[in-house]
This record gives structure tokens, sequence and C-alpha cells, in this order.
């Protein structure tokens, strides 16, 4: 299966590079092998390697350095206009680039996609891809080499304990609204991690989603019940403090145990994570102990799980990926270029998953109706 | 290094704590708001395996988990709504007209 959908792939990469006429379109017969020196010389070797179209077909006389640009002139007024690829620039011509993944990215002709593996082993890279993908990643695609993405974990653990500690402040806040906007910061952490995970589409959807739609309905409810309760600046300014305060203290400490070795940087990593209860425990005492005993207990929880992480996962589960990768794998492995790109994932969405794609808008109608059914009022009704 | 695991415990973190909120909290919105972040964690966990992978297919399904919440919010705040109209309440243990 596979096999015949990179025999297609390659058979139309094949007959886009070369400029096609209508008539090559057509079903073959048994594929004919072009001699060798009528295959442009630079080309990738899975493209070599197909059947290519008889020679008559080409454009007899020319030397083979034309015929390499002679067919593209050729084919390009014979293409349907929206299929049209931008020009290639000379430059191609110097850095040989394989034939599917460009092929793939004319063919909306292209009934199959390559499965992701192939593309994977096959290299799939154009340079506007790379830009594409790693001016929002901070990280390269490339196995990770764990003294050079720093930033990448400082990032993480920043975005991780702001998600985690956001969601602790959601869950003990007595007022409704301050619990929808910790709420908010945590969607927003999380567009952050979906960004690191090379998933800029769905940290748009994220963003889009949630922190547009969804806090905004919790938020319009809650005032329109008159929920909201006063919060002064100073408290604010406390609280924010505290939390703030706590996040760096984790994350000092979740870095120190990550990147140090020995006994002192276990001792220093648990003396700020004592700091870190130390500030809970006083800002609890603060102003709220009503879910004193609730918290309490989640953080220890928090606590007990960071410091499994801390000791036991975080530093010997690098050297436990290194000698066996297939057991604990990096998030850094390597990718197809379009990973994550509104490309892939509206592949998978609209062309493999499109029934499920369809149950939803009908699930979104039923969604709708429902809504305006129940908050419609009863003096609506009895007219 | 970043390990999946990473992300995974982070998940698991987030569920806990929506799932504390579910159990533990007694305002209605306050309990949406905890199964939105049990719903994002599950997120999480989904995109980290997708990126793990290297498949697209984990991400197209965190797409749908996000507009099944989106119409879980919708119907839900619209019941909330309803409830305090003729209740004035939104404490969910006062909400108990189904045992009476």
């Amino acid at each position: 299966m596979h096999m015949k959908t990179s025999v297609a792939l390659a058979l139309l990469a094949g007959l886009v590079a070369l400029g096609p006429g209508p008539a090559a379109a057509q079903p073959q017969a048994p594929p004919q092998r072009a001699p060798q020196q009528q295959a442009p010389p630079q080309r990738a070797p899975q493209q070599q390697a197909l059947p290519q179209r008889a020679p008559q077909q080409r454009v007899p006389g020319l030397q083979a350095g034309q015929q390499q640009q002679a067919p593209q002139q050729q084919a390009l007024p014979q293409r349907a206009p929206g299929l049209q690829a931008p020009e290639q620039p000379p430059a191609r011509a110097v850095r040989p680039q394989p034939a599917l993944p460009q092929a793939s990215e004319r063919g909306a002709m292209m009934p199959v996609q390559a499965p992701l593996k192939e593309r994977i082993a096959q290299g799939a890279h154009t340079p506007q891809a790379k830009a594409g993908e790693y001016a929002l990643s901070g990280a390269r695609g490339q196995m990770a080499r764990p003294k050079k993405d720093f930033l990448g974990l400082v990032v993480f653990f920043l975005l991780a304990f702001g998600c985690a500690g956001f969601s602790l402040v959601m869950i003990t806040r007595k007022s409704p609204m301050m619990a929808a906007l910790s709420l908010l910061v945590v969607f927003l952490c999380l567009a952050g991690l979906y960004v690191l995970l090379k998933a800029p589409f769905m940290a748009a959807i994220q963003l889009i989603v949630y922190a547009g739609a969804v806090i905004v309905l919790f938020v319009f409810v809650i005032m329109s019940m008159g929920l909201q309760e006063a919060y002064s600046r100073t408290q604010m300014a406390k609280d924010m403090a505290y939390f703030m305060g706590g996040f760096l203290l984790t994350g000092c400490a979740a870095l120190v145990a990550q990147y140090a070795e020995g006994l002192g940087a276990l001792a220093l990593a648990g003396l700020l994570l004592a700091g870190t209860a130390a500030l809970f425990v006083l800002y609890l005492k603060y102003p709220f102990t009503r879910f004193l005993g609730m918290a309490a207990a989640a953080f220890a929880a928090m606590q007990i799980m960071r410091l499994g992480t801390l000791t036991g996962v975080v530093m010997e589960l690098p050297a436990a990926a290194a000698k066996d990768p297939t057991r604990l794998l990096p998030v850094a492995a390597p990718l197809a270029e379009d990973f994550g790109s509104p490309k892939s994932v509206g592949r998978s969405i609209f062309v493999e998953n499109a029934f499920a794609f369809e149950a939803l808008s009908l699930l979104l109608l039923a969604a709708i109706v429902a809504a305006v059914v129940i908050v419609r009022s009863r003096k609506e009704e009895a007219k | 290094m970043i390990l999946s695991s990473h992300y995974l415990v982070l998940s698991a973190v987030l569920f806990m704590i929506g799932a504390a909120g579910v159990l533990l909290r007694r305002n209605v919105l306050v309990v949406m708001m905890s199964i939105e972040l049990m719903l994002n964690s599950a997120n999480l966990a989904l995109i980290t395996f997708s990126r793990v992978q290297g498949d697209a297919h984990g991400q197209a399904l965190s797409f749908m988990v996000v507009a099944i919440a989106a119409a879980e919010v919708a119907v839900g705040l619209a019941i909330v709504v309803a409830l305090y109209r003729s209740r004035r309440t939104t404490n969910i243990d006062d909400l108990d007209m189904m045992k009476q």
C-alpha cells in the first residue's frame, strides 16, 4: 500500500517536475525506463529510480543541460492557474531538492498523501517550511543535545509552573472571577507549551477558542450574575508577589536538579523547594483559610510528584532515554517539515477524519440550538 | 533535554488539580472551569504524543476535543444561567431539587 502510493507520488513528481503535456498524465503503458542521461543529473535518487516517460516525448535536440530547464518553461502555461507553483529560482539547479515533498506541495490534484514516516525518511526540506517551523519553536528539529536547549528548558519550566500554579489558584480562589482569570493564564501557558511541542496551529486554536471565546463566556456569565467581588489592588499585588516567588523558586529548584549533579545540588534543590513550601504556608496564613486543608493536600501531592520528577525522573530519564530511545522519547525527535502546520493538521481533519468532523459540526449545531432553547425565558415561551 | 515525560507529568498534575476542583468546589462555575482544565490536560497529553510519534492525527483529535469542550461550555453555561434565574444560586449543594 505504501509502496503503491509512494510510486504514484513519485510518478506525479516526475510529471510535474519534468513538465508533462496533457497526454503524459494519462496512464502509461508499461513504464519505460529512460536512459540514464535523460534524467537531469542533479535530481534526487528516488526520482531517478522512477519509471519515466519515453524519450520521444521529450523535446528533441536539446542538450542535457538545457533539458533541465526547458520542460519547466514549457509546462507552466499548461497547468491550471490554481495549481501553479511559484517560480523556482535558478538556485534550484545548484542545490538538489528531493522530488517528493516538492510535488506534494504543489499537488492539490494528488489523491493520497505519502505517510509521514516516508516523508521523514526522504528528508523533506524546503527552506520556506523550515523557516516557518523554526521561527516559532526555539529548538532545532534534530535530536536534542542536553546542554544546548537550556533556553527551551527554562521556557518549559516557566510555562509548566505557570500552568500548575495558576490552576491551583483557580481552585483555591473564592471569587469565580478570579478563578476565570487564573484559568485564562493557564490557557495562555498551555498555548505556549503547544508552541514548544511544535503545534503552532493548536496553539492558535487554543488562544482563539479558549482565551477568546470560552473565558469571555465565563466572564460574561459571572458579570451578568453579579458574582464578581471587590479585589483590592494591594491584595492583588501581595497575591501576585507570593505566586511569582513560588514559581521562581520551584523553577530554580527544577533547573538545579536538572543540570547540577551530586548531593550539594540535591540539597540546594531541596532548600529551594522548602522555600516554596514556606512561601505557600505564609500565603495561606494570610487572607484565605477556607480552603487550607484542600490546598495543602494538593500542594503536598504536587511536591511529592515534583520531588519524584526531580530526583528520579529528571536526573535518570535522559540517561535511560539515551540507552533505550524507544522507551522514553524526547520531544525533539526529527519531524516532517510541515508537522503541526495548518496544512498537515487540516489534511488530517478534513481528509482522513472527515466523518468525525461532520459529526462534530452536527454536535455544535445541536449545542447552539440547545443553548438558545434552555436560556429562553418563560415569558417568551408563554407567548 | 525536555522529554515527553515532562509534559505527561504536567498533564497528570493539571488533571489532578482539575479533578480536585470538581470534587471540592461548590460553585457551579468553578466546577465547569475545572472540567475545562481537565479537558485541556488531556489535550496536552494528546499533543505530546502527537509530537513524539510525529503524527498529526493527535492534533486533529485535540482539535475535536476543543470543539466538544466549546459545545459543552455553551450548553453548561446556558443551564447555569437558567438555574440562576429560577433559584438565585450557583451553589451545587442548593441544587438538589431532583432529590425532593
